[in-house]
């Protein structure tokens, strides 16, 4: 794991020279080089998240939870990182009110998929009620 | 996503950079900055299929 993170410090370090050069030169081309940094350490994190989920649904399953619960939790985690990179990546082209929209449009996907679940306790709190 | 990504896009980026700072100087803002547009647009498409297969990726990875 010590290595392997080793090895993303490496790229990301890369990342930032290449940036360095670009930045002056070329502004416009250095947002996609940020933006295939950034999609190449999440392909890079699957694998990782992959086995930690695999660990999580049986650690659920073993002590008897429903495991379809987890899968707005999932979703909502997704949102929220896909939006918080792409608002600062925003921000790193100078573009303030942009990532200020995507962080919105974010917060609404979130809220989005929570509802069913939300929709659920509801209906638990009103069966407990009833 | 292979590594090799990061390295691709950057040296379009340096290469658009070295013909836009060469065609300015020769005294073609147009052609250079047509030259950045191309190498923006060519950049933006490798990247939208790779970010489309990225998130391919994460939907099977999750079964989202």
């Amino acid at each position: 794991m010590t290595l392997w993170m080793g090895k993303l410090l490496l790229l990301s370090l890369c990342a930032v020279c290449l940036l360095g050069v670009l930045k002056g030169k070329t502004p416009a081309l250095a947002i996609p080089v940020s933006l295939a940094a950034c999609g190449v350490l999440l392909s890079l994190l699957l694998p990782t998240l992959e086995t930690l989920r695999a660990d999580l649904s049986g650690m659920a399953q073993a002590a008897g939870m429903d495991t379809g619960l987890f899968a707005p939790v999932v979703k909502v985690l997704a949102i929220t990182e896909v939006t918080h990179l792409g608002a600062e990546l925003c921000r790193d082209g100078g573009e303030k009110g942009l990532a200020a929209g995507l962080e919105l449009c974010g917060t609404a996907a979130a809220l989005v998929c929570v509802l069913p679940l939300a929709k659920k306790a509801l209906e638990l709190i009103g069966a407990i009620g009833a | 996503m292979d590594v090799n990504l990061i390295f691709q896009v950057a040296a379009i980026g340096i290469l658009v950079a070295v013909l836009n700072q060469l065609l300015i100087r020769s005294g073609r803002e147009e052609q250079a900055m047509m030259t950045t547009l191309a190498g923006l647009i060519v950049v933006m498409m490798i990247l939208v299929r790779e970010i489309s297969s990225l998130f391919e990726l994460i939907k099977r990875t999750f079964g989202l």
